[in-house]
C-alpha cells in the first residue's frame, strides 16, 4: 500500500496575514491515479499545490515524495524530483516564442557551453505540443496566441522531460470542448504509464469524467477524500459549500422593458460583418461563439476599446459614438473583462480601491476624495457580495480567483451601470460563487439592467439567457429564444 | 478561513519563483521608509565625524538650498513616474523657461510679476507638447522626451546665441535669494511644492487615478478612466514643476545661462527612485522623495566638505541611481 503512494502530505498548515489558508491537511496521491481537488474560491487549493512544489514554504507539516520527506525551496527543485505544475494563472512571456516558452528554464544545452541546441529545442517543443495534439507554429510569439492556445502552451511546458507527478490547477478554464477532450485522453494515457495526477477544477462534471478520487477542501480544512464511484454530484456540492444548493440557476424571467442598446450593421475590418441586435431592459442576451468567432472583438467594440468600426450603435434610441471606454462608462455601461489579471485588476491596489476605481467622482465633491465614504461603500459591497478577505485594505492579489472576480463585478454595481457587458463572468470561480453571480445578474435584470453576456459555457447560457446570439467567423449565425435553444443548435450554428 | 484583524503588509505577499534569500531581502526593503531614514542618518553620522564643518546649522541650510531646486522638480517627476509617465526633458524645460523669462525681462522689459506666470505657461506648453506626442501619436515616452529635450534645449540656445547674460534680479530675488525667518526661500518653495504634491497624491481623486493608471493602465482604461487625459495632465505637472525650478535657479544664479540645469535630470530621477518611487509605475510617495533628495544632497555636500575631487560627486550620483534602481527591482520583481 505504502509504496503505491507517490506523494503524501501530513498535517500541512499555512497562514497568510489574517488568513489561515490551510489547516492540518492530509493528502495522498497514488501512482497512476487522477486525484481531483475540489473546493470553493479561497478554500486553499492553489495554496496546497504551491506548497507541494516549493513556491510557498509551509508553516508546519510534512511532504513525502516516493517515501522521502522533502522540502523544496523552489519550483526548480520540485521539477528535478519529477513534479511538474501547471499554475492557475498564465505565466507565459508574451514576447518569447512558443518554443522558448515551452522550454523556459529547460532549454537543451548545445555542444559548446552556454549555447542552446535550438534544433533539439524545437523538436522537444513540437513533441510536447504533439502530445496534446495541437498544431501551433512554435515560432509564433506567445503574446499573439488566444487565451486557449496560451493555456495549451502552458500545459505543454509541463510535458517536457521526466514527469512523475503532474499537478494541474484549473487547466480547462480557457479551453473549448474539443481541446478538453484531447487533454483528457492525454491524461488517461499518462496515468496508464503510472504517472500520478493532481487535478484542480471547478467543473464537477469533469471530475466524474476522469478522476479516480476526489478531496474536498473548505476554508483550509480537508472535508473528506472519497472514491469517485461512491459519491454523487450533490454530495460533492454539499461537502464543498457546507449546505445544499437549492438552485443552480436562480432566474426569474421578467417582462422586458424598453430597448437599451441597439446595434445596426456593425462591421469591422478585423473581422465582423453586419452585426444587428437589440438588448432590452431586464434582458440577459447571451452571445455564444467558439474562439475566433469575433465575439471578443464585438465586446471590445461595444465598450469603446476598439474604435475602428462602421455601423451604428444606439443607446436608448440615440445614436452614440463610443470612442473609448470612459465614454462607454459615462453612457452607463459596465464591463467585466475576460482576463481578470491583465484587464480587470489593478494589482497594486487594495480591495477597496479596486472596487471604487470606476466611480471616483462619486466620493466627495470637487477635487478631493472622501476616503471614509468610499471605504464605507467598499465595506458594504464586501459584505453584500460575501467577498472573502481579511479586510478591505488587503492587497487584491492575495484574494482567490473567485473573490477577485466578485470585486471586478462589484465595481460596476457601484457605478450603477444599466448596460452590462460581461465577458466570461464565471470563469474560474466555484459553484457557490457562480450561483451568487447568477443571482446577482437576475437581481440586476429585475431592476431593469440589460446584460450582454459573452460566454463559452453553454449550460449557463441555456439556463439564464433570455435569448442567445450565436456567432461564427464574424457573423451572426443564429438567434434563439430561451425556449428554442439547445446545445446541439448552438454548436451547429457556431461551427458554420 | 479564519479572519482576524491582523494588519496587512504587501511585503508579506509571496510571489512565485523567488529564492529564500531574495525573499528575505525583499521583506526588509518593504519597510523602505525606515531603511531610507537609516541610510540618511548613517550618511550624516559618517560625515559629521570626518569633517568638523558638516554638522552645523549653516551647512544644513546649504544642503537644503542645494537640493531645493532638485526637490521641486523631483516632486513633479515623482507624480509622473507613479502614473507611468517618464520625462527626460525636465532639465531642458527648466533651461528654456529660464531663458524665456530672462529675455522677457531684459528685452521686453516685462516686470517679474508677469514674467513668472509666463514661465509657468512655458512649462505647461512644453508639457502639453510632450503629452500630445505620447498620448496622441503614441510615441514611447522615453524616446519622445529625449527628442523634445533636444528641441527645447536647441530653442534656448537659439534664443540666446549660446551666450550667458547677467539678469538684474530685483523682481526675482524672492524666488531664490532671500531668507524668511532664517530659512532660504528655495527651501520654503520646495516644501510648499512638496506639500501640494503630497496632498494631490494622497487626498484627491486625480491622485488616486494616477496610482491606478500606473498600476495597470489597461485595467484602468477598462474601468473608465480617461488615461490619455490623465497622462496629459501628468506631463504638464512634470514640466511645470521643472519650469518653476528653472526660475528659482535663475533667481539664485542671477545670470541667464542657457544650459544651467543641463545634466540635473539624472539626479532628480535618482532622488525620486531612491525615495521609493516604482520605476514601473503605481507606487511612490512625496515624503519618500523628500528623503531621497536629502540623501543625495547630504552625500554631495559631504564629499565637497571633505575636499574630495568634485568629479566624485557625479560618480556618487550615478552609483546612487543604480543602487536605487536595484532596490526598486528587488522590491518589485525586476525588469520584465
Ligand atoms: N500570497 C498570498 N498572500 C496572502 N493571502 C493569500 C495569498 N495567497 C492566497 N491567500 C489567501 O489564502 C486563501 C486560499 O487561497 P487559494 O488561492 O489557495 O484559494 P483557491 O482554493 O485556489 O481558490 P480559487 O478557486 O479561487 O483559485 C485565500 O483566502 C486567499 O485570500
Ligand atoms: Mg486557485
Amino acid at each position: 500500500m505504502e509504496d503505491q503512494l507517490v506523494l503524501r502530505t501530513e498535517q500541512i498548515t499555512k497562514d497568510f496575514p489574517g488568513v489561515r489558508a490551510l489547516e492540518s491537511v492530509d493528502f495522498s496521491l497514488k501512482r497512476g491515479e487522477i486525484h481531483a481537488i475540489l473546493g470553493e474560491n479561497g478554500a486553499g487549493k492553489s495554496t496546497l499545490i504551491k506548497i507541494l512544489c516549493g513556491v510557498y514554504l509551509r508553516d508546519s507539516g510534512r511532504v513525502i515524495i516516493k517515501g522521502q520527506e522533502v522540502e523544496f525551496r523552489s519550483p526548480r527543485e520540485a521539477q528535478v524530483a519529477g513534479l511538474r505544475v501547471i499554475h492557475q494563472e498564465l505565466n507565459l512571456l508574451p514576447l518569447l516564442s512558443v518554443e522558448e516558452n515551452i522550454l523556459l528554464g529547460q532549454l537543451p544545452a548545445g555542444r559548446l557551453p552556454c549555447f542552446v541546441d535550438w534544433r533539439k529545442a524545437r523538436q522537444q517543443a513540437t513533441e510536447a505540443l504533439a502530445k496534446l495534439q495541437v498544431d501551433l507554429d512554435v515560432r509564433e510569439k506567445a503574446g499573439n496566441l488566444n487565451t486557449g492556445n496560451q493555456q495549451l502552451v502552458e500545459i505543454a511546458q509541463a510535458l517536457v522531460g521526466e514527469v512523475e507527478i503532474l499537478v494541474m490547477d484549473e487547466p480547462t478554464a480557457a479551453l473549448n470542448d474539443a481541446e478538453i477532450k484531447r487533454l483528457f485522453s492525454l491524461l488517461r494515457r499518462m496515468v496508464s504509464h503510472g504517472i500520478g495526477i493532481i487535478y484542480i477544477t471547478h467543473h464537477i462534471g469533469e471530475i466524474f469524467e476522469i478522476a479516480d478520487r476526489v478531496t474536498v477542501l473548505r476554508d483550509g480544512l480537508r472535508v473528506d477524500t472519497v472514491d469517485i464511484k461512491s459519491t454523487t454530484y450533490e454530495d460533492l456540492i454539499r461537502m464543498m459549500v457546507g449546505r445544499d444548493l437549492d438552485e443552480m440557476y436562480p432566474r426569474h424571467f421578467v417582462e422586458l422593458g424598453d430597448v437599451l442598446l441597439e446595434v445596426r450593421g456593425l462591421n469591422s475590418e478585423k473581422g465582423l460583418h453586419d452585426i444587428n441586435f437589440t438588448l432590452r431592459e431586464g434582458e440577459i442576451l447571451g452571445v455564444f461563439g467558439l474562439l475566433g468567432s469575433g465575439r471578443s472583438l464585438l465586446a471590445h467594440i461595444l465598450f469603446g476599446d476598439e474604435p475602428k468600426f462602421s455601423g451604428e450603435v444606439l443607446i436608448r434610441n440615440k445614436v452614440v459614438r463610443i470612442r473609448s471606454p470612459n465614454v462607454a462608462c459615462a453612457l452607463g455601461m459596465g464591463y467585466v473583462p475576460m482576463e481578470r489579471k491583465n484587464e480587470g485588476l489593478i494589482a497594486t491596489f487594495t480591495v477597496h480601491k479596486n472596487i471604487t476605481v470606476a466611480n471616483l467622482s462619486a466620493y466627495g465633491r470637487g477635487l478631493f476624495l472622501h476616503e471614509a465614504g468610499e471605504k464605507k461603500r467598499a465595506q458594504y459591497w464586501v459584505e453584500r457580495m460575501d467577498i472573502r478577505t481579511p479586510s478591505i485594505d488587503q492587497n487584491i492579489q492575495s484574494l482567490s480567483g473567485g473573490n477577485q472576480q466578485k470585486v471586478v463585478v462589484t465595481r460596476w454595481l457601484e457605478t450603477q451601470a444599466d448596460i452590462m457587458i460581461m465577458h466570461e463572468p464565471t470563469r474560474g470561480i466555484d459553484v457557490g460563487a457562480k450561483v451568487e453571480i447568477y443571482t446577482l445578474m437576475d437581481e440586476l435584470c429585475q431592476q431593469g439592467v440589460g446584460i450582454l453576456m459573452f460566454s463559452s459555457e453553454m449550460p449557463e447560457l441555456l439556463a439564464i439567457a433570455d435569448r442567445i446570439l450565436v456567432m461564427s467567423k464574424g457573423q451572426l449565425t443564429g438567434v434563439f429564444s430561451h425556449d428554442e435553444a439547445t446545445q446541439e443548435l448552438l454548436i451547429e450554428r457556431a461551427v458554420i | 478561513m479564519r479572519k482576524s484583524a491582523v494588519p496587512t503588509q504587501t511585503g508579506e505577499l509571496v510571489q512565485p519563483k523567488r529564492s529564500a534569500l531574495r525573499e528575505r531581502i525583499r521583506r526588509l526593503l518593504a519597510i523602505d521608509a525606515v531603511a531610507l531614514l537609516v541610510a540618511l542618518t548613517l550618511i550624516i553620522i559618517v560625515f559629521s565625524f570626518s569633517s568638523p564643518y558638516f554638522f552645523k546649522t549653516r551647512n544644513f541650510m546649504n544642503i537644503g538650498r542645494s537640493v531645493a531646486i532638485m526637490g521641486i522638480t523631483a516632486t513633479g517627476v515623482t507624480i509622473g513616474l507613479i502614473g507611468g509617465v517618464f520625462d527626460l526633458s525636465i532639465a531642458s524645460v527648466a533651461d528654456l523657461t529660464l531663458v524665456i523669462v530672462s529675455l522677457a525681462h531684459l528685452e521686453l522689459g516685462l516686470p517679474a510679476g508677469i514674467c513668472i506666470p509666463l514661465g509657468l505657461v512655458v512649462g505647461m506648453l512644453c508639457g502639453l507638447i510632450n503629452g500630445f506626442l505620447v498620448t496622441r501619436l503614441r510615441i514611447n515616452p522615453i524616446i519622445c522626451t529625449l527628442g523634445t529635450a533636444g528641441i527645447f534645449r536647441g530653442i534656448a540656445f537659439l534664443l540666446t546665441g549660446g551666450q550667458s547674460h547677467a539678469v538684474p534680479t530685483a523682481g526675482f530675488r524672492w524666488l531664490g535669494r532671500i531668507q524668511i525667518l532664517g530659512v532660504p526661500s528655495p527651501i520654503i518653495f520646495m516644501l510648499i511644492v512638496m506639500a501640494l504634491g503630497f496632498i494631490t497624491l494622497r487626498y484627491t481623486k486625480f491622485g488616486r487615478s494616477v496610482y491606478a493608471i500606473g498600476g495597470n493602465p489597461i485595467a484602468s482604461r477598462l474601468a473608465g478612466l480617461n488615461i490619455n487625459r490623465i497622462r496629459m495632465k501628468l506631463f504638464v505637472i512634470v514640466a511645470t514643476s521643472a519650469a518653476f525650478a528653472g526660475m528659482v535657479l535663475l533667481s539664485k544664479l542671477g545670470t541667464m545661462i542657457p544650459n544651467a540645469a543641463a545634466g540635473t535630470e539624472l539626479n532628480v530621477i535618482a532622488a525620486s527612485i531612491l525615495g521609493g518611487t516604482a520605476l514601473a509605475g503605481g507606487g511612490g510617495t512625496i515624503q519618500g522623495t523628500l528623503v531621497g533628495v536629502l540623501i543625495l544632497g547630504a552625500l554631495r555636500n559631504g564629499l565637497v566638505i571633505n575636499n574630495i575631487n568634485p568629479y566624485w560627486q557625479e560618480i556618487a550620483s550615478g552609483i546612487v541611481l543604480i543602487t536605487a534602481v536595484a532596490v526598486d527591482i528587488l522590491r518589485s520583481g525586476g525588469y520584465r
